[in-house]
């Protein structure tokens, strides 16, 4: 039989680590339908049965307030699994019995994983835990150290005593005091008559909470009925009844611990309280805070380089060969079958396979500044800036990530609570302009500003910044106005060594499910953008086509004139432009292709041992230029101190890459005016980032949010190509 | 209720300081929300960081430590240090 078994707990208690410990790698990352709270679901099998372990989403309460909140509940009541583990911080057991108590009065079969045993006892906290499971009504209280793996085996047989042998577990039922306990007995023959899914008492305590939720769940009479009795309560005692009712919860856990629980001198300052005085300083905190940016931002940017080109070399190089050969010997050579698989599959597995290692460079920063404790505080020191922007502390990472990649940036949105926050966020980081745009602007830079190329590329960084920040102060003016921001309360975890199986873990679930929702939806498009190549329009073959008389080519013609305003009306400029929303990195091969003819030639085959040495010696040479980049990590931010030169390390004695595409500078050159240029790369810099952001956008906020970004960023990078090519007339450069 | 005892905003107790919460203005969201965390009405917290322009960090039961924003710093209302009940 299969079983269900949930694991519920406050943010930090240790709820992931267990997850962890309990299922290993038989895990899977995704969403919550409909929501963008992140589901983990693993298995495990137990003294013969197949159990299923889902770890719900951090919460303080089982009230209203956040989407996490309402998700834990939901599941509870509707799944109604056959056990439910509170893991609970030993070291803050006041707070987590406050969610323990709001669990018991929904009568699930509960365990008690008491985590963080070892600091409780470093901090000379003693736990009676044979007292607090009897007046917990005999909840098993099992002690546990997560992260090193203890108590595991305790817990894995309470879990399942839990689940398996029903014993009903006595409701735990607290007095809440006179004056609500009577209307609590007024709404029950009500709620009884009504016959709600609910149990009766619990769902009486909730509306007289005044949560929103069940308020509009039940019928209106009901709700009316509770709304009066709340108003009695208020008029009665001077307080309101959900003041009351958190005062009865934690008068009743103060009564729980007394003499179960015994600490040493009340709030002692600790390790973290003297951290946070330099960490989370007004001035110290905001230096550190950026200092420790640019290193995330060198990791996903430059770390994960040189990887990336191993990956996109070992694609278009011996993979395409080999499928060439081996589709040789079936004597497919030249055939549209050929050009399908290299072009379109290939090159589509390849496209999302680069983001691998991009991908792995984030999610690795990310994980060790949660579990360190330090995000928290990151977006302590930050609030009072990004508040000024109508944004919220933690928008900064994401954002600053967007400068090496859209993709990670749009998952690191993941990072913030608040789901208007996340959407906001990752709008804006789209503006944010990514490595991969940044070959567009040299080559037009070269070919058009000479030596003035760097101020091209400085203004377009410039003119994104600028364009996030107008858009950011639109949309929470106008498309957010009249919600309140969400108050800023946050919990401080302590500083933690992070766990390496925690963040492994982390790593891995991540990489796996870009792979699996993103990945697809790539390969998918790019055979959709083969087949338009593919598809002939003034006779030809198909599959045989120049770019220019293929359906791709057709639309472009048809696109083109939309973009004469801007200066560039021409179907070259707008065929690559519709390459780029495939992805940036194509643009500058799909323009030497279209403007100068040029088809990209394969290598010449070489024999298979060959390739297999190749691909080796390229590994091992991209594993030791991994390492160089983050050697290099250090004499890049020495070197951004004006005055100072730190010279970098260059293990393999690579000449320094000097680009230059003569022949397609050339074909620009004849194509566009210096201002047709800028405009150009204005278009380029704002409209939507690629395919893969698409996609991730679209797993993270929905299929309409998605639209709605693509609308937005298409018809901002066209207004902002035409205002910059008609300001350039006007002014009479041109 | 009635308090005898002078109130300030929690806003303006200067770090080091321990003081007791009689009183939480604005909305029944802002209210359970801070409960839920473990500030309610009756509580004592401790100040460990914070000045007057920016966000608090505040200890409360035990070895929580909580950040809270200028908004809600000025709508906590606790009980001036150096009075007792
Ligand atoms: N000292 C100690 N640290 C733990 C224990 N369990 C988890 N941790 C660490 O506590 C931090 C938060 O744990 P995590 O599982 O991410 O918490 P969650 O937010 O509840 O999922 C991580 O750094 C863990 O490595 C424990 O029993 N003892």
């Amino acid at each position: 039989m299969t079983l269900t078994i949930c694991l519920a707990g406050n943010p930090n208690a240790g709820k992931s680590t267990i997850f962890n410990a309990l299922t290993g790698a038989r895990q899977h990352v995704g969403n919550w339908p409909g929501k963008t709270v992140e589901k983990k679901e693993g298995r495990l099998s137990l003294s013969g049965h197949e159990v299923i372990i889902v770890d719900l989403p951090g919460t303080y309460s089982l009230s209203a307030f956040s989407a996490e909140e309402i998700i834990t509940r939901d599941f509870i009541l509707d799944a109604q699994p056959d056990a439910v583990v509170a893991v609970v911080d030993a070291a803050n057991l006041e707070r987590n019995l406050y969610l323990v108590l709001q669990l018991l009065e929904m009568h699930v079969p509960l365990v008690l994983a008491l985590n963080m045993s070892d600091v409780a006892e470093s901090r000379a906290i003693r736990i009676d835990r044979q007292t607090l499971s009897e007046r917990l009504g005999g909840v098993p209280v099992i002690p546990m150290v997560g992260s090193r793996a203890i108590g595991l085996d305790a817990l894995k047989a309470a879990m399942m005593r839990a689940a398996t042998d029903h014993a009903a577990i006595p409701p735990l039922c607290l007095d809440l005091g006179a004056p609500v306990e009577q209307e609590i007995a007024g709404l029950l023959p009500l709620i009884e008559r009504e016959a709600t899914p609910y149990p009766p008492r619990w769902l009486a305590i909730k509306l007289l909470e005044a949560d929103e939720d069940l308020l509009s769940k039940v019928p209106p009479a009901l709700a009316q009925a509770a709304q009066q009795a709340a108003d009695r309560i208020s008029e009665e005692t001077g307080e309101d009844a959900d003041t009351l009712i958190a005062d009865a919860r934690y008068s009743c856990i103060g009564e729980l611990v007394r003499g179960a629980v015994s600490r040493a001198a009340a709030n002692p300052i600790t390790v973290s309280d003297k951290l946070d005085r330099v960490l989370a300083h007004r001035v110290w905190g905001v230096v550190i805070f950026l200092a420790l940016m640019w290193v995330v931002f060198q990791f996903t940017a430059n770390v994960s380089a040189p990887l990336l080109d191993w990956i996109d070399g070992l694609f278009s190089g011996p993979v395409t060969r080999w499928t060439v050969a081996i589709l040789g010997a079936f004597g497919l050579n030249g055939t549209w079958f050929e050009s399908l698989l290299v072009d379109g599959v290939i090159g589509g597995v390849g496209g999302v396979l680069v983001f691998v290692p991009v991908l792995f460079a984030l999610y690795f920063a990310i994980a060790v500044l949660e579990d360190s404790g330090y995000m928290a505080r990151a977006a302590f020191v930050m609030d009072r800036f990004m508040q000024k922007l109508g944004l919220h502390g933690k928008s900064f990472l994401p954002m600053l990530v967007g400068f090496g990649c859209t993709v990670p940036g749009i998952y690191a949105t993941r990072t913030l609570e608040n789901p208007d926050d996340r959407k906001i966020t990752g709008f804006l980081t789209t503006f944010m302009s990514c490595g991969a745009r940044l070959p567009v602007y040299v080559v037009f830079g070269s070919a058009f500003f000479g030596a003035a190329s760097g101020n091209l590329v400085f203004a377009l960084y410039a003119i994104g910044i600028g364009v996030a920040v107008l858009t950011s102060l639109l949309l929470t003016r106008l498309v957010f106005k009249g919600k309140p921001a969400a108050p800023f309360v946050m919990e401080l975890p302590p500083y933690r060594v992070p766990n390496p199986r925690t963040v492994a873990l982390y790593i891995w679930g991540h990489t796996a499910e870009f792979l699996r929702r993103a990945g697809t939806v790539i390969l998918a498009a790019s055979v959709v953008i083969w087949l338009l190549l593919a598809i002939p329009v003034n006779g030809g073959q198909f599959a045989r086509v120049n770019a220019g008389d293929s359906l791709f080519g057709a639309i472009s013609r048809v696109i083109a004139p939309v973009f004469a305003p801007a200066g560039f009306g021409q179907w070259e400029a707008a065929s690559s432009l519709m390459a780029g929303f495939v992805s940036k990195e194509t643009i500058v091969s799909a323009m030497s292709q279209i403007y100068t003819n040029a088809s990209d030639d394969l290598p010449a085959p070489q024999p298979l041992t060959d390739d297999a040495r190749d691909i080796a010696v390229g590994l091992g040479e991209a594993l030791v230029l991994t390492g160089q980049e983050i050697v290099n990590i250090v004499p890049r931010t020495v070197n951004v101190i004006p005055g100072m030169h730190m010279p970098e390390a260059n293990l393999l004695n690579q000449p320094p890459d000097t680009g230059g595409d003569t022949a397609l500078e050339t074909a620009l050159r004849a194509a566009f005016t210096p201002l047709t240029a800028l405009a150009f790369n204005v278009f380029v810099l704002l409209y939507v980032p690629c395919l893969a952001a698409v996609a991730a956008m679209r797993q993270e906020f929905g299929t309409r949010w998605m639209g709605l970004q693509m609308a937005y960023t298409l018809v901002v990078a066209w207004l902002g190509a035409i205002v910059v090519y008609q300001a350039g007339l006007f002014l009479g450069i041109g | 209720m009635l308090h005898h005892e002078h109130t300030i905003p929690l806003s303006m107790v200067t770090p080091g300081e321990t003081v007791e919460l009689v009183h939480i203005h604005g909305g029944q969201k802002l209210r359970k929300r801070l409960a839920d965390l473990g500030l309610n009405v009756g509580m004592t917290v401790r100040v460990m960081q914070g000045d007057t322009t920016g966000p608090m960090i505040v200890a409360v039961k035990g070895d929580t430590r909580l950040a809270l924003g200028r908004g809600i710093t000025h709508h906590v209302v606790v009980i001036a240090p150096g009075q007792s009940k």
